[in-house]
């Protein structure tokens, strides 16, 4: 039992030293604000997964439409990467598949509300 | 005390990634702690597994999932580091006073735009850090065990 909390002290201690240390030196702004987020992903990401399984569960899975600009603003961020950093110049992803998601669900609730207007249109 | 040394140095990027690097350091500290244990008179492992038919293979084992480890934090390691880039490229991109080229970002309005991909890059990083170090203080802690294990009962 001990061990296990000196692990997880360590652990701990360890990742929020890092992450903090390399918030506060790197950071151009807001550098609080950005450690306290980069603290609180790993559990939000661990709350936001069992949330996406309930969701998915009970069929409730809602997908927000891309926000418009996002691609443009990807590859603002990987131009500047590039200079900054070197290497290849890659294509946004994440504006590709936040749209292909949207889509795929319009799809869906459609397919849905073709299926419930079809029984209707039977039974009327 | 690395990167104290890369401080007095005033190597600013070599900092970085000794701060990213901090999981992977500590992988190959285990495995230079059952290296060591083999070549020297420790023989901690041979009295962790003394109950075992072939000792020899155990100890092999337990380097080559050592090296596994290793991979898979070096390979998290690289995803990590460059959600980090891409976070400090975003950070630069929407902010008009750290001398990015990218102004136009500021001019059309993709400010909330960045900031989504500037906390995503920053969420992902933090994921895959904290992975690293679970597995790596997990391991670390358990080659510990096993060696003073041994030299308590020596």
């Amino acid at each position: 039992m001990s061990s296990l909390l000196i692990n997880i002290t360590v652990g701990a201690v360890l990742f929020v030293g890092g992450i903090s240390l390399t918030i506060k030196r790197y950071g151009t702004h807001d550098r609080l604000a950005f450690t306290v987020v980069a603290i609180l992903s790993p559990i939000v990401a661990v709350f936001a997964v069992f949330r996406l399984l309930y969701l998915a569960s009970r069929r409730q899975l809602k997908v927000d439409p891309c926000p418009p600009g996002l691609e443009d603003a990807e590859r603002i961020v990987e131009r500047e990467r590039q200079r900054r950093f070197g290497g290849p110049l890659r294509e946004p992803s994440l504006a590709k598949s936040w749209t292909t998601a949207y889509e795929r669900e319009l799809q869906k609730e459609t397919d849905r509300v073709r299926e419930v207007a079809q029984k209707y249109l039977v039974l009327a | 005390m690395k990167i104290f040394v890369l401080r007095i140095c005033g190597d600013s990027e070599a900092q970085a990634g000794a701060l990213l690097a901090i999981p992977e350091d500590i992988c190959y500290v285990s495995l230079g702690l059952i290296l060591g244990d083999i070549a020297t008179s420790g023989r901690a492992f041979r009295k962790n597994f003394a109950n075992s038919q072939n000792q020899v293979m155990d100890i092999i084992i337990v380097t080559v999932i050592n090296l596994a480890v290793a991979a898979v934090t070096h390979w998290l390691a690289k995803w990590s580091n460059d959600h980090f880039k891409c976070f400090r490229a975003a950070s630069y991109a929407s902010h008009p006073n750290s001398g990015s080229s990218n102004k136009e970002g500021l001019a059309i309005g993709l400010i909330p735009n960045i900031t989504i991909i500037k906390v995503r890059h920053l969420a992902l990083f933090s994921i895959a850090y904290v992975i690293e170090i679970v597995l790596t203080i997990s391991w670390l802690a358990w080659i510990a065990k096993v060696l003073a294990l041994a030299s308590r009962s020596a």
